[in-house]
């Protein structure tokens, strides 16, 4: 009997062993992939060898990301948008910025954790890299509103600030607009998040509850991973109402980009960035998992099935890199002023 | 030769070490007081005997500090306008909140850092604790306009803060308006930084350097210690603009409480916390010494000894209580 008991529960181990290891190469094969583990795979993944990470750098990059003074009222800094202890989100659906204005497209902040994975940044993938997207929102009128040359000037005009800058890039440096987007883009790269997910593709079976295991299969069965694919689990750009119409298209005025593409988003850390879509229009995570298998794979998934697709979803929350909430450098009598205006 | 070098160094030091016993004297006698150095000390000031800080507390304090969906908006946190990374405030002249509303009366936010050892808060005084304080700005319309009874069912909706409330105050905990404000003073009763003025004060004379030693020694000579004085270096409150006046009293039309009684702000971290007055109208630190002089103290202040204050106000420059950013439930 004893026997019979060892053999048995020597089986069942296996097969679920195996039902994970089946799963996991099932996931490789549709293009799902891990955070690497190697911290130097990561750094090649994450870096830019353009303006490679250093220590000084990344600690400067973050005192940026964190500092109000870059935006013309000196209260909107990039973590008001992409705020760390929320998912690097504002959990509002149209993003407001300066004035109190909201996006006139009513698009919704992605998150910036884990956006150096995508392929492209923005809604309409205008940017093919972070320090290029940081440019972006804090001359734009509705976000931040600073003109290049002001943020510039700001920062120059912080003694403190142009030391770190000597530190991080050598006596000689010449602090552009670039500079300080490059710099905060060099941050940005540092915000992965490894979650249980990675721990199951990188080997791990026992990683995933069984439900999160059947939501996985399920999500590749439905063909979500022929978007929510590779690291990102998103990222690339794609066409959107394949399908079927969003039931809020009418929201907003965004249509994608001219061919009418549109990045998809990162399912990385997605029970933390409600609302959702380019609009942020559905707060339901489960009612988003529906309306995406309706409007891009023309299928209705049912209550049970998008249950366990969000439950597996969720499985995707990573551990957040600790921050230490910078103290910035004063500013000084030739520092702009703020402008609420 | 070597001998009488030796004799002359002993003899300098004496005198120096002289010189400063009477600076630190002449301190004590305007009761300007340090922020304890022993932990103890400094804890039974900080500590709220109704609800005593336990680290459970001051840690989903912070949380509540930093979390936006605190006020109505989901975009405005305590530290929107108290912002721990400058100097506890948010450096624009009048604080502006939900949809953009600037203080009706043109207030500026003062600084969170230290704001538990002044007697009184807010501009008027009409709060005596921190408690009290937190409970204004929630529910403000051109702050958070949280509603009070919408802000409890927002936070117990949120799984992660249900179960930190009950390790904070254990499983029968009932989260109410008051608990979340209590907690958020908790954390802000954590917010003090010692400086290298402290230092000298508690004993180390080298902490201050000689120019300091010199604005410190005109700050009292002046009379600013009559009103900045005590652990705060003000946080009582006063009468304003009595005799001379304040160059840009109409802006704004903040005169004070029914007995035109203001607090005086702390000069803690003041270098960091322009623009000054409490309509945030003067930028440079010196400008405002000087009008504090005429104004307060019908006293002319040469730039010279402006200048020696300012110097001195750069000890006052704290080291800041280190902040894990929270990841937010």
């Amino acid at each position: 009997m004893k026997k019979l008991n060892i053999v048995l529960s020597g089986l069942l181990v296996a097969s679920v062993g195996f039902a994970g290891e089946n799963l996991m190469m099932k996931a490789k094969n549709a293009g799902l992939k891990p955070i690497p583990q190697s911290k130097l795979k990561l750094l090649k993944l994450v870096d830019d060898p353009t303006n490679p990470m250093t220590d000084a750098k990344i600690e400067l990059g973050k005192k940026l990301y964190f500092d109000p003074r870059l935006s013309k009222s000196g209260i909107i800094s990039c973590n008001t948008c992409h705020n760390l202890g929320l998912g690097g989100v504002d959990g509002i659906s149209a993003a407001i910025g300066h004035k109190w204005t909201a996006n006139p497209h009513h698009l919704n902040s992605p998150t910036v954790y884990n956006s150096v994975l995508n392929s492209a940044q923005f809604w309409d993938g205008r940017a093919a890299h972070l320090e290029d997207q940081a440019q972006g929102p804090m001359q734009a009128a509705p976000e931040m509103a600073s003109p290049a040359k002001s943020v510039a000037n700001k920062v120059k005009s912080i003694p403190k600030y142009v030391n770190e800058f000597k530190k991080a890039y050598g006596e000689n440096v010449k602090i552009t607009f670039k500079l300080v987007a490059d710099t905060i883009g060099v941050f940005e790269r540092t915000l992965i998040t490894p979650s249980r997910y990675d721990e199951f593709l990188n080997g791990h079976p026992e990683a995933l509850t069984k439900t999160e295991k059947e939501g996985l299969n399920l999500f590749i069965d439905k063909g979500c991973a022929s978007c929510h694919n590779n690291i990102g689990v998103g990222g690339t750009m794609q066409p959107f109402e394949v399908a079927n119409k969003y039931k809020f298209e009418n929201v907003g005025d965004f249509k994608g980009n001219k061919n009418g593409m549109v990045k998809t988003p990162t399912l990385r850390n997605i029970e933390e960035t409600a609302p959702y879509f380019h609009n942020g229009m559905v707060w339901s995570l489960k009612e988003a998992v529906k309306d995406m298998g309706s409007i891009q794979l023309g299928l209705k998934i049912n209550d049970k099935e998008a249950g366990k697709i969000a439950t597996f979803l969720k499985a995707l929350t990573g551990k957040k890199p600790n921050i230490t909430y910078p103290q910035l450098p004063a500013s000084t009598s030739k520092t702009q002023k703020p402008d609420m205006n | 030769m070597k001998i009488i070098a030796l004799i002359l160094s002993i003899f300098t030091t004496f005198i120096v070490a002289n010189s400063d016993i009477e600076i630190l004297k002449k301190a004590k006698k305007a009761n300007l007081l340090p922020i304890p150095n022993t932990k103890i000390e400094l804890l039974k000031i900080i500590n709220n005997q109704k609800n005593p800080s336990t680290d459970a507390k001051i840690e989903l304090g912070k949380k509540l500090y930093f979390d936006p969906r605190v006020s109505k908006s989901n975009l405005i946190s305590c530290n929107t306008c108290h912002n721990l990374a400058l100097g506890g405030a948010d450096g624009v002249s009048v604080a502006t909140g939900d949809k953009w509303h600037p203080n009706p009366h043109h207030l500026n936010s003062p600084t969170v850092y230290n704001a538990v050892f002044a007697n009184y808060q807010f501009w008027d005084g009409r709060s005596t604790t921190l408690e009290e304080q937190v409970k204004g700005p929630i529910q403000t319309q051109f702050e958070m306009a949280m509603h009070k009874d919408i802000l409890p069912s927002k936070i117990k909706n949120i799984i992660g803060y249900k179960e930190e409330f009950k390790r904070a105050y254990g499983p029968n905990v009932k989260i109410t308006f008051k608990l979340i404000t209590d907690t958020i003073a908790i954390f802000e009763r954590t917010l003090i930084t010692p400086s290298r003025y402290d230092d000298f004060l508690n004993g180390d004379f080298k902490a201050l350097t000689p120019k300091e030693k010199d604005g410190l020694n005109t700050f009292i000579d002046l009379g600013c210690t009559r009103c900045h004085k005590g652990i705060a270096l003000g946080g009582f409150t006063q009468p304003f603009d009595t005799g001379k006046r304040y160059k840009y009293r109409n802006i704004g039309d903040f005169h004070g409480n029914k007995n035109h009684l203001v607090k005086t702000p702390t000069l803690r971290n003041i270098k960091e916390t322009a623009p000054y007055f409490h309509n945030g109208m003067i930028w440079n630190l010196k400008d405002a010494i000087k009008e504090m002089g005429k104004i307060q103290l019908l006293l002319g202040i040469s730039d010279k000894d402006a200048q020696k204050i300012e110097t001195f106000f750069g000890s006052l420059s704290g080291r800041k209580p280190k902040i894990k950013y929270p990841i937010l439930p």
